[in-house]
């Protein structure tokens, strides 16, 4: 399978200048906002409203709350790093006929992973920072601290807001214009691409990983993408040990094309994405 | 004794207290060796540095639920099993002249786990063919590498081939179904192929269309139950997944399992070896140093030391140890190769749904040549493969591409990276060459404080010639699949190859090998190597069966030296 690094490798040599996003609709920074393990009220619309430019949708699936979870990790305990596993609770097992029966399995996932002392160090590292992970600091010499995730979204916040001012005097980012919002962005991820990274990564981690996670709320960015999400215990297609045969699920199977599914022609703008990645790969497109 | 165990951070025996055998690493190759030498009665410590993620595997009663989840962020994103660049870093240079270091981060880190890197896999199990074993004496000299002939053959190793397949479970196809260009087995595969993927058999059909051959992938995945485990239900999250359901058959439900029920073996993970220690003279190791879970030094000794911590590891233990340690040819280190991958993926208009099953459940091997042929040169088994990864799909577009807001949306909705994706990934052979190499960066530490790998890696032209002829057959079944597009993945510097060898190559000259054709190190009495790092050459095909077989190769030279009977399962 690819991977996402691959993925990045793939691309990489053909990516295009970064351009400006396009506008998403209006915000709705006039409402009160709440707070979090770790971010205070502003510091949570500030966020909220950074994630809901990089992706529309950001704010309906609660990226933000992904990542104060993420911020506030080291609150819980075992840290809340790496859900716990097999079963997520979200899919039943299979009933005789391989198909989705009406039991399901318990909730794993709620119960996070101990870390060994080394992992500890190692997320300490990225949450904290190198200067707060006691036995993090080992490179330090040669490469630097690491700065962890919440000095950089505490800093990133302030930022935001100083760049707001700079666009409309007495604002704050949360309250500009969604195009004044873009503008703010840019500019700060121009002078702090460390930040950049960090808040792309984390929204789009906020808008796709599983529920458990503090984002993707009700699902809602496994519905963009029209994602199956986690499908275990009842995968797609289950051995019956009567007949020798493997049943796939009628509705989604692995075998065959989906009922229902057509072609979905790309809209322009996506064949120029993938005609420009395509040519410059040295690939072709066969159109 | 007392199993399962109950103390922290052991497996299996724990009241074992002195062993006949150290084995460092308990993966594919250490797991081998582990089961074979308990089955001869013998005792085993394995020290494995990574965590545990199953819980409950030396219960003799049955397999526990593993930790392991259809979960992204978890399992590539905050990459709960692999080596965490954070903590143990690795610097990469193209050349000995680009400085000390040009990058660090992560450079071909196979996951720290019990069980090993088969953990992540997919566990894709072809054989080696018979040449790919003589390619010093096909191929002749090529300016610049070195190539050389396996001390041990195929027909040598057939049987341990077939010992492996039965005892871990491989599904494969037989007959008319096969890969027309595979070696002769004496034995059918245990299991039938699985149900393959829509998306494969897209791309299969235009390569049949095509006159290429293609074949079910021969897999250690169950596909019906087998040996007390059930078969795969097919969930998606394979490669890069630990199995949720144990139909992966990888080593630590399998082998390693079945030696820890002995209560002949201990396995102590969370344990990261320091360092060997070896008498004055270096003709013996006299103990091993590590960590244990708290981070205090320990001792362990035994009879003999079996290295098995795959091939970047293995060789750093050497180097950590002493750098004249077993290195009187100078080879340690020396030799590294990965399959060099060359990826070209299709966009079709329709949604092949990549996550729906095991990405790749067909191959072909029309692209792996004929060595010495002008017109088939030696590239590599194709995977036929496809994409099931959401974030990683959404990184892409928005970190490579600089797409975010609505278009990013579209994108994501659209999904012509993942949910239209089509690809032919080619596992080829990569040019061993004494200047690619593993050793120890000057200055970049670990988080135990050990100096950090360094790779020294670059690219011969002879497997980029290689490439180069077969890109536009792939790209032409795409366009026979009904792809829009083709994309050609460049060459990725530092390789993102998981299949990692060479190192401690074996050979029958001691001043051109480090250890000889039982894996025996030439310089030490009592230390072997049991991991891919043996490997001279790194063939065209996907590397853990043959590892296992050399593994059970070396194990069973161990028990019965020049006699090895040992027999993993009963047929």
């Amino acid at each position: 399978m690819l991977t996402r690094r691959r993925f990045v490798q793939l691309l990489g040599g053909t990516a295009a200048v970064a351009t400006l996003p396009q506008l998403p609709g209006c915000g709705d920074g006039g409402k009160p906002s709440p707070s979090g393990a770790f971010f205070e009220a502003h510091q949570w619309a500030t966020i909220d409203a950074a994630t809901e430019i990089i992706l529309p949708g950001a704010h309906d699936a609660m990226a933000v709350r992904y990542i104060d979870q993420l911020l506030a990790a080291f609150v819980s305990d075992p840290p809340q790093i790496f859900a716990g596993g097999p079963n997520s609770g979200r899919v039943a097992f299979p009933d005789a006929a391989g198909q989705a029966s009406s039991n399901f399995p318990a909730d794993d996932w709620s119960q996070f992973v101990p870390l060994s002392r080394v992992k500890d160090i190692a997320w300490r590292m990225r949450v904290l920072g190198s200067a707060r992970a006691p036995g993090g600091g080992f490179n330090a010499a040669l490469l630097g601290p690491t700065l962890g995730y919440q000095d950089q979204y505490t800093d990133l916040v302030v930022q935001l807001d100083a760049a707001a001012a700079l666009l409309e005097p007495g604002k704050q980012f949360r309250e500009l214009s969604a195009l004044d919002q873009v503008t703010a962005l840019a500019t700060v991820g121009a002078a702090f691409p460390l930040y950049s990274q960090t808040l792309t990564q984390h929204t789009l981690e906020g808008m796709f990983a599983a529920p458990d996670y503090g984002g993707n709320a009700a699902g809602s960015g496994w519905q963009l993408a029209r994602f199956d999400g986690d499908s275990a215990p009842l995968g797609y297609a289950q051995y019956d040990t009567s007949t020798m045969m493997y049943v796939e699920r009628a509705a989604q199977p692995t075998t065959t094309a989906t009922p229902g599914d057509g072609t979905e022609p790309f809209d322009a703008d996506i064949i120029n994405v993938l005609t420009i990645a395509a040519v410059g790969s040295g690939g072709k497109r066969f159109f | 004794m007392a199993l399962p165990s109950t103390t922290p951070n052991v497996l299996g025996e724990a009241s074992l207290a002195t062993f006949d055998t150290i084995v460092i690493g308990s993966g594919a190759a250490g797991s081998t060796v582990a089961k074979t030498l308990a089955a001869a009665g013998q005792t085993v410590l394995i020290l494995e540095q990574g965590d545990n993620y199953f819980p409950g595997l030396d219960d003799p009663a049955g397999l526990h639920p593993p930790l392991f989840a259809n979960d992204e962020l978890k399992m590539d994103i905050r990459q709960m099993i692999a080596i965490d660049p954070m903590i143990e870093p690795r610097s990469f240079r193209a050349s000995a002249s680009a400085g000390d270091r040009a990058l660090v981060g992560d450079a071909n880190g196979l996951p720290r786990n019990v069980g090993g890197a088969a953990v992540h896999a997919d566990m894709k199990y072809p054989r080696f063919r018979t040449t790919d074993f003589q390619l010093g004496t096909l191929l002749g000299a090529i300016p610049g590498a070195s190539f050389a002939d396996w001390p041990v053959d195929y027909a040598t190793l057939e049987r341990f081939y077939v010992e492996i397949e039965h005892a871990v479970g491989v599904q494969g196809p037989e007959g008319a179904a096969a890969d027309p260009f595979a070696p002769a087995k004496s034995k059918p595969y245990p299991m039938p192929p699985g149900l393959p993927m829509f998306a494969n058999t897209l791309l299969a059909d235009a390569a049949t269309s095509l006159g290429y051959h293609p074949f079910p992938y021969p897999t250690a995945v169950c596909s019906q139950p087998y040996r007390g485990r059930p078969a795969c239900i097919d969930c998606g999250f394979c490669s890069g997944f630990g199995c949720p359901v144990h139909a992966k058959s990888s080593p630590a439900v399998t082998l390693l399992r079945d030696a820890l029920v002995t209560g002949r073996v201990q396995l102590r993970f969370n344990a990261a070896v320091m360092r060997l220690v070896a008498n004055a003279t270096r003709t013996a190791i006299t103990g091993v140093e590590y960590l244990d879970a708290d981070g205090t030094v320990q001792t362990a000794t035994a009879d003999r030391y079996v290295l098995a911590a795959s091939a970047i590891e293995s060789a750093r233990l050497l180097q950590l140890s002493d750098p004249a340690l077993g290195n009187s040819s100078g080879m340690v280190g020396k030799n590294l190769m990965f399959h060099f991958q060359t990826i070209v993926v299709g966009v079709l208009q329709q949604r092949v749904h990549g996550h729906r099953g095991r990405s790749v459940t067909m191959g072909m091997s029309d692209f792996r040549g004929v060595p010495g042929d002008p017109a088939q040169p030696l590239g590599g088994i194709i995977e036929l493969a496809t994409s099931a990864e959401l974030i990683g799909e959404a990184m892409n577009y928005a970190v490579s591409l600089g797409k975010t807001g609505d278009l990013l949306k579209r994108l994501m909705q659209q999904s012509p990276l993942r949910d239209k994706l089509v690809a032919m990934i080619m596992q080829a052979e990569d040019a061993p060459q004494l200047t690619n190499a593993v050793d120890l960066d000057p200055a970049l530490k670990d988080v135990y404080g050990r100096p950090a790998v360094r790779v020294t890696y670059t690219n011969h032209a002879w497997e980029l010639a290689t490439r180069d002829f077969y890109i536009p057959k792939m790209i032409a079944v795409h366009e026979a699949a009904g792809a829009q597009f083709a994309l050609v993945d460049p060459p990725d510097i530092p390789s993102q190859s998981r299949h990692v060898m060479g190192t401690l190559r074996m050979g029958t000259d001691p001043t051109q090998s480090v250890c000889d054709q039982f894996g025996k190190l030439h310089d030490v009495g009592n230390l072997w190597c049991a991991d891919a790092a043996l490997f001279p050459t790194s063939s065209g095909f996907n590397p853990t069966l043959t590892l296992q077989a050399l593994a059970l190769w070396v194990a069973a030279n161990l028990v019965a030296p020049g006699n090895p009977t040992s027999v993993l399962v009963e047929s």
